[in-house]
């Protein structure tokens, strides 16, 4: 059947498109809603390479939520506007850059969400910020990440001083004040320079004493090195900070060169919560001590109903590896949506800023979502968990214990 | 810092040179026969890989599987040669470069879709036993690992220098002319050669699939550099370069890690590659190809 209204339609369409093009001019873009009323989110994630494994995990999450919420009527306050994912690779800093320039400028994204590593998040939000694109982190964790003045940036996880200083009153409790020397494990890259400085800064106030920072560089092919150093150094805990593949090796060669430090070994970030990593290593990592801001054995509502869902679209693999975070970091930017009823980058900014939640589907993790001046969202004390043979259970702080902790951790 | 320790990290870094000598064997082999560098070498290691977890998967033992992985992805390559590669013979040999890495992104994007990006391990019973004298390690995986590698190694060194085969990519790698003129197929020579180097990448990949991981980008992200090292280290084209730069550039990492931390370790090694350059351009073997 003719629409007779079609010519009329593509006139406007193009005196909306001359008009945008004077637009330019102006500074702000608005992004299009598309014709068939959708609404588009950047997703930087590392969905090649070494880092693949996480990226792939929280590419599901995000699948699921945006499903989730289309399937609930979309963005009500923008007439049902679906959401759509628009994904990007942030394998390196480089990388993220350019894809973010192309999430703007061409697919027109109203939000990032993004972008895992510290280093390519700290790049990136600068391109976000010039161009007034509202940027949501909520699986790198710096600290810069909020603390350079930038308006259009939010973080919702923990800052990664907070790790550090968790962990290492964590142990201080587990081990009853026993545990005096620690070795740090980490990469070199931001990410690891971070974790060396924080532990740096921090140990001495719980009094433990850093051996050594052993770094190692990225996409090793042998963590020899590493762990001859450890031998002779010989710690009485181990703080790590790593990815799936690097994780994976370093465990392999830990039982090839047998090592393992007298009280126990604790792996900060998302690369160690990762499912994959453990099922792969099985024996292998447990024992190990993780640190997270979630486990899905928690006692929060919906904690558990959430991950069985997930789980029937992963193979069976926990919500973990950051895929809890942002799964969660994109309802809260639904919410910030509805909020704005609008995709214009300051509008959304704006909701953002003003949001206080106490109900939604994020509070399988979150009681409170709000963000403080600096876009970040202040959290409550992480939370630990030991791998054991069937998965990671929550062992620490007491009040949410599953499972009693094993400490000192042996291997024979 | 004991002499046991410096003793270890040499052993261990004989160990890892054997397999990136292996690795670098096939790249050189290439190289020399057909003059172009094959940027698709690093996803033929990580293909031998993943063909060893699936063996492993079923059942079978990556080290019994590993000389039939060998002739399979040796037929697979040839195969590809005389499909992309050897239509462009005609053209400069940057373009057959070129399709090496257009092949590189295809088989990296293919092993993804089969595989999946995840990584895949391979856990073997005894993967953690070792031989033990003192406080050194070495572990039977690793061992093994070097023995077959040392063994393959010899059987192509063999293979080249005592069978017509041999001798005619011998006699095409120093000159193709008059290979040609003498009666020798160089178009059957460069597919069997590109066969034969692929085929020693796969072997070296499923080699090493139990003491590493697999994901697809694995080739490229960790051992290709060396590789690259290692060939011209070796002179370009030199099949006994390749095997002494391996084991060189193994040991010299190996020491490096030790005394400068794991971060520098490939300062040491691509410093030495930097330093013998400076003083025989062409490599070690002055240019010579075997």
């Amino acid at each position: 059947m003719k629409n007779e209204l079609a010519p009329c339609v593509d006139t406007s369409r193009r005196t909306f498109v001359s008009g945008l093009g004077l637009a330019l001019g102006s500074g702000t873009l608005l992004p299009a809603i598309a014709q068939d009323n959708t609404v588009k989110v950047g997703f930087l994630l590392p969905l090649t390479g070494s880092f693949a494994e996480s990226g792939q995990l929280i590419k599901q999450a995000v699948e699921m939520a945006i499903e989730e919420i289309n399937a609930k009527g979309g963005v009500k306050s923008m007439k049902g506007a679906r959401l759509t994912a628009v994904f990007g690779n942030s394998t390196s800093v480089d990388e993220a850059n350019t894809e973010t320039n192309r999430m703007i400028s061409r697919d027109k994204v109203a939000a990032i969400v993004g972008a895992y590593s510290s280093g390519a998040t700290i790049s990136a939000t600068v391109i976000a910020e010039r161009n007034k694109v509202p940027f949501l982190v909520p699986n790198a964790l710096a600290d810069e990440i909020t603390a350079r003045g930038l308006k259009f940036v939010f973080k919702t996880v923990p800052h990664f001083s907070q790790y550090a200083t968790n962990s290492a009153e964590m142990v201080r409790q587990l081990s009853g004040g026993q545990a005096k020397t620690c070795a740090l494990v980490r990469e070199n890259n931001f990410f690891g320079n971070v974790v060396g400085r924080e532990f740096a800064k921090h140990m001495p106030s719980y009094d433990l004493r850093i051996l050594k920072d052993n770094v190692f560089p990225t996409n090793p092919t042998t963590f020899e090195d590493v762990i001859l150093s450890l031998k002779r150094d010989n710690p009485d805990v181990v703080f790590a900070g790593g990815e799936p593949s690097s994780i994976t090796l370093l465990f392999k060669q830990l039982a090839e060169l047998k090592y393992w430090p007298k009280m126990g070994w604790v792996g900060l970030g998302g690369g160690y919560t990762n499912p994959t990593t453990w099922s792969n290593l099985g024996k292998l990592g447990e024992g190990v001590i993780v640190i997270n801001d979630w486990f899905p054995d928690m006692k929060m509502p919906g904690s558990k109903e959430v991950n069985e869902r997930f789980k029937k679209r992963s193979n069976g693999k926990d919500m973990l590896g950051n895929a809890n975070t942002t799964y969660a970091g994109v309802h809260i930017l639904h919410a910030a949506l509805e909020k704005a009823a609008s995709t214009d980058g300051v509008a959304i900014r704006n909701a953002m800023a003003s949001l206080d939640l106490v109900l939604g589907p994020q509070t399988f993790m979150y009681e409170r979502v709000k963000f403080d001046e600096t876009g970040f969202m202040p959290r409550a004390n992480m939370v630990a968990a030991q791998v054991t043979s069937s998965g990671p259970k929550v062992i620490w702080p007491t009040a949410y214990q599953s499972t009693k902790p094993v400490w000192p951790v042996t291997r024979s | 810092m004991t002499l046991e320790v410096v003793f270890q990290a040499v052993l261990l870094g004989l160990l890892q040179g054997g397999v990136y000598a292996l690795v670098a064997c096939g790249l050189t082999l290439i190289y020399g026969v057909m003059k172009i560098v094959n940027f698709a070498h690093a996803e033929f290691l990580t293909l031998g890989m993943y063909l060893a977890i699936s063996a492993f998967q079923l059942g079978a033992s990556p080290y019994l599987v590993a000389v039939f992985i060998f002739a399979a992805v040796a037929f697979l390559g040839a195969g590809l040669q005389r499909v992309l590669i050897r239509p462009a013979l005609q053209h400069p040999q940057i373009n057959q470069m070129l399709i090496t890495i257009g092949l590189s992104t295809m088989m990296i994007g293919t092993m993804q879709l089969i595989w999946g990006p995840n990584n895949q391990v391979l856990t073997l019973a005894w993967s953690s036993a070792a031989l033990e004298f003192g406080d050194v390690r070495l572990t039977y995986v690793r061992l093994i690992s070097f023995a077959i590698a040392a063994i393959m190694a010899a059987a192509a060194w063999w293979f080249l220098k005592h069978t017509r085969t041999g001798m005619a990519m011998r006699a095409a790698s120093q000159n193709p002319l008059s290979a040609r003129l003498m009666g020798v197929d160089v178009m059957r020579v460069n597919m069997i050669t590109f066969g034969v180097g692929s085929g020693l990448a796969a072997l070296a990949g499923a080699l090493i699939a139990p003491a590493f991981f697999a994901n697809p980008t694995f080739g490229t992200d960790y051992f290709i550099l060396s590789a690259f090292v290692i060939v011209v280290l070796g002179t370009m084209g030199n099949f006994a370069g390749a095997l002494i730069g391996g084991l060189i550039i193994g040991v010299a990492e190996g020491l490096g890690g030790l005394f400068f931390g794991p971060a520098l370790r490939q300062l040491v090694s691509l410093l030495l590659f930097v330093v013998v350059l400076l003083f025989l351009p062409r490599g070690l073997f002055k240019g010579k190809v075997s």
